[in-house]
């Protein structure tokens, strides 16, 4: 079979490129290793629990007054009307362990300017001009992710000074109160980069989206956006093939000219675009007379981003019995970024992000998920001692949400399940089980990857979309990242007269 | 002035930028990316595509039912007692996928073998098969290992009471072996409902390791023969209150029927959902209905037409007519053979159906029955 277009991968950002090809009136194809679509973003039943495996909260949707980005393009892809959000009320609620600290502050940038100045007297000014730049950095951001670098100079935007910053240096630059800037990095463990090493004008756009319209949550799990996406891309004629795991790209004239699959299937296509790891692609799926000592150079200069570890547990108590009174909790030792992700490096650490949820008849559904940065996870663990790591990890970060939130929970587990990058690296395959792409640092940041885009393909017809993508990783930024590929394909078939 | 400034300012950085991510990359090292991350290897010895397994041995354990000891050339994965491997096994020319708990312990992969156990029923056509047709020295392709039929000390009591029936005991005979071998620091207490006294599988085994190690104890209970030494007619709510300890858990196995009347009786004891697990079973009800229906099967961009029964589950239908497609735990659990149905309609359990699943019309096919002529999309 021929088609204009293969995609490898189902995940958020494949689904969106899939879906946005095919509205093009392209002729696509995706190709999934596993039975349902959404890649790490899916969801499981256990007994009366079903789980999501991916969302805690979603950024960047808004509602139909505010609007935000991703309200737009599930607009665009036609599938907004086919889905339920639930708004979330807080936008940050951190408990610190050991400096016993918790913080909890509400949606809008006003309201959460006030709440903030009550907890850290002298913190408005700061504030204000941190919101300001984070506007600036959103507009920044569409200009060069859409190459328009000659309006982004004649603007005349304060931001521009710090295109190249860090959080920290930004947070210094604008003397904001230590404890201040403290609370205002707590989401820096959803990127998996601290302060130190993000890049202001990623972190400030992302989060002032959070922060400006609030987060929501899917009613059905994000299971329901994967398959309105996945649903309304076959209704145009798509064609989507599940447990068909691509092993290969093969190649005609320096160009890939299609895929073989690991049960023996062939599909040809004109482009193809990628939405698992270049780590794979290039390491594993490149015959040898295709491979560029660049692919290599590429993913070795590169750090691999979080591991992740979660716990899925039902619990036989109402979130009031319980005494759970938010619905989700950043869990720190304590609030510098940087002093934390060190910490983060070993196994047994405190940092996590909790979400819960009310479930039918008076349970609940919480999810403890943590990241483990370096390998020491993928040294200790072997095939002998893997359940004796899985409960033993899963016991202590229990007892840290037991702290941080002062509820017992143990009695109530009517189910389990728990994900490590053992899991994650079956279920997408991903190396050393990563779920956050590469990790953003320095040159490796927002903008320097998207400026580079064109000039790190290294196959002219190949393209990458997704976790491991240009937006790096994260629920919205998946998404978003999958339109910007598949609008650079269709604007590359253009140019190549393939249109 | 100020904007000239800005201009320059900009391009500067992110001329900086660029040239130092252009940097990094020329000055990286240029040896094959990395692979052999620990994480990695260790999912794919845990869960290799499939396994080519022989038999070695096979040992009557009741007039009806045999165990059959496979042994890979590779390892076998490491897993949990409860967990279940699936088999193809080649009938007349036609594959049929089946589900068998597994009924040895994990430490028994240090010789890169597992037992299965199955009972012969009598129109079952896969267990008849093994009965009378496997031999010593047979291949088959196995899968697995599946299934969260299993000991999570985060959420279990360390007192497991085990209530099966007939070939129910197979996975307590796995958890029973892992307790004597000191994998698992548990009690269990188990009991055993068959019908006469010669039907008890594993009857020596099981004494042998009760009296080895005082966390195993086991209770026969004869339904249908009275003899000394051995409990009689059913289990019953007494029984179970005769050996229920303030904390404990509830594993249950065994026919549907067996399932019933123990959920009765657990729920009369007032036990919560959380301290009671059981095997997974078909929860549907198989319909009466013998009606032919055509199913229009969309599978490889091609649709084939088959006719299926109000009482054949689809994959039934498709086993019988050979068509390629997925399946695992058989039963409606899993997901794994999860298919769209485009028109028509099903009886099905939609209790393991995902809440978006079932809002897109997804059903589970191993454990749905047609009751119209109906359309359907298989997952390849």
């Amino acid at each position: 079979m021929r088609y204009d277009v293969i995609v490898i991968g189902a995940g958020n950002g494949g689904l969106v490129s899939a879906l946005t090809l095919q509205k093009a009136g392209k002729k696509v194809l995706i190709l999934e290793k596993n039975n349902v679509p959404g890649g790490f973003v899916t969801s499981f039943v256990r007994g009366r629990f079903e789980f999501d495996t991916a969302l805690h909260e979603f950024y960047g949707y808004g509602n139909d007054q505010t609007k935000e980005e991703i309200y737009e393009l599930f607009t665009r892809l036609g599938i907004e009307e086919k889905l339920e959000m639930i708004p979330r009320n807080e936008s940050l609620h951190v408990v610190t362990l050991n400096t016993h600290e918790e913080y909890t502050l509400p949606v809008s940038i006003q309201s959460f300017i006030l709440k903030m100045e009550e907890y850290v007297s002298g913190s408005t000014e700061s504030l204000n001009a941190f919101f300001r730049l984070a506007l600036e950095a959103k507009k920044v951001f569409s200009y060069l992710n859409s190459g328009e670098l000659e309006t982004l100079k004649e603007n005349n935007l304060e931001v521009l000074s710090f295109l190249n910053c860090s959080v920290e240096e930004v947070f210094e630059h604008l003397k904001m109160p230590k404890k201040a800037r403290e609370i205002l990095s707590t989401y820096w463990i959803l990127f998996g980069s601290p302060m130190k090493e993000l890049s202001f004008v990623h972190y400030a756009m992302t989060i002032l989206s959070y922060i400006q319209n609030g987060s929501s949550i899917p009613k059905l799990k994000s299971h329901d956006i994967s398959l309105s996406l996945e649903e309304e891309f076959e209704r145009l004629g798509g064609t989507i093939r599940f447990f068909s795991e691509v092993q290969k790209l093969f190649f005609q004239n320096d160009k890939v000219a299609g895929v073989t699959c690991t049960d023996g299937s062939v599909f040809y296509a004109d482009y193809v675009i990628s939405n698992i790891a270049p780590n794979v692609v290039y390491g594993s799926m490149i015959p040898l007379d295709h491979q560029q000592k660049e692919m290599n150079q590429l993913c070795n200069a590169r750090t691999l981003g979080a591991r992740g570890f979660t716990i899925y547990l039902g619990l036989n108590k109402s979130m009031q019995e319980l005494g759970i009174s938010h619905h989700h909790y950043f869990i720190f030792d304590a609030l510098d970024s940087n002093i934390e992700a060190k910490k983060m490096k070993e196994i047994f650490h405190n940092g996590c992000v909790a979400s819960v949820l009310e479930n039918e008849a008076n349970t609940t559904v919480l999810c403890i998920t943590t990241l483990l940065f370096g390998e020491d996870f993928d040294k200790v663990v072997t095939s002998k001692n893997y359940f004796e790591w899985k409960e033993k990890i899963a016991r202590h970060f229990i007892s840290v949400f037991e702290r941080a939130s002062g509820c017992s929970i143990k009695e109530t587990i009517e189910e389990i399940e728990v994900c490590t990058p053992v899991t994650f690296a079956r279920y997408g395959g991903s190396p050393s089980g990563c779920i956050y792409g590469y990790q953003a640092k320095g040159y490796d940041n927002l903008i320097p990857r998207t400026l580079h885009v064109s000039k790190e393909s290294y196959i002219s017809n190949l393209y990458f979309c997704g976790g491991f993508g240009s937006r790096l990783s994260g629920f919205s930024s998946s998404y978003l990242n999958g339109e910007d590929v598949a609008n650079k394909l269709l604007e590359d078939m253009a140019k190549k007269g393939d249109i | 002035m100020r904007k000239n400034k800005t201009e320059k300012n900009v391009i500067d950085q992110i001329l900086k930028l660029s040239l130092e991510r252009e940097k990094c990359i020329k000055e990286a090292s240029n040896k094959p990316i990395r692979k052999d991350y620990g994480s990695n290897r260790v999912s794919s010895e845990l869960h290799p595509h499939s396994l080519v397994m022989q038999i070695k041995e096979i040992k009557v354990e009741s007039p009806t039912t045999k165990s059959f000891v496979l042994a890979t050339e590779s390892d076998f994965p490491n897993f949990l007692p409860g967990q279940y491997v699936t088999i193809d096994v080649l009938v007349d020319g036609l594959i049929y996928n089946r589900a068998f708990t597994i009924s040895s312990s994990p430490s028994r992969i240090l010789q890169n073998e597992i037992e299965i156990t199955v009972k012969r029923t009598e129109h079952g056509l896969i267990s008849n098969y093994f009965f009378y047709q496997v031999n010593v020295g047979d291949y088959f392709t196995v899968h697995g290992p599946f299934g969260n039929f299993t000991y999570q000390s985060l959420r279990d009591e360390k007192h497991v009471l085990a209530l099966a029936s007939g070939s129910g005991i197979i996975p307590f005979r796995a958890m029973a072996h892992t307790i004597c071998d000191g994998i698992c620091e548990i009690d269990l207490t188990i009991l055993y409902e068959v019908p006469h006294e010669n039907e008890i599988l594993f009857h020596e085994e099981l004494d042998e390791l009760c009296k080895k190690n005082n966390h195993i104890h086991v209770v026969y209970v004869l339904r249908e023969e009275v003899k000394e030494g051995y409990q009689k007619n059913n289990i019953s709510k007494e029984l179970i209150l005769r050996y229920q300890k303030e904390h404990m858990s509830y594993f249950v196995c065994g026919s549907k029927d067996f399932y019933s009347s123990m959920n009765v009786i657990l729920k009369e004891l007032k036990i919560a959902n959380k301290y009671i697990r059981h095997d997974f079973y078909n929860e549907c009800e198989i319909p009466t209905n013998e009606e032919t229906y055509e199913l229009r099967i969309l599978t490889g961009g091609k649709e084939k037409i088959v006719f299926g029964r109000g009482n054949e589950t689809i994959l039934q239908t498709l086993e019988r007519e050979g068509i390629a497609h997925k399946k695992r735990c058989g039963v409606g659990v899993c997901g794994f053979c999860r298919s769209k149905l485009l028109s028509g309609s099903v009886l099905t359990n939609d209790k393991y159906l995902r809440a978006a699943d079932k809002k897109y019309h997804y059903i589970h096919p191993c454990a749905s029955y047609p009751i119209s002529n109906l359309k359907i999309r298989l997952p390849k």
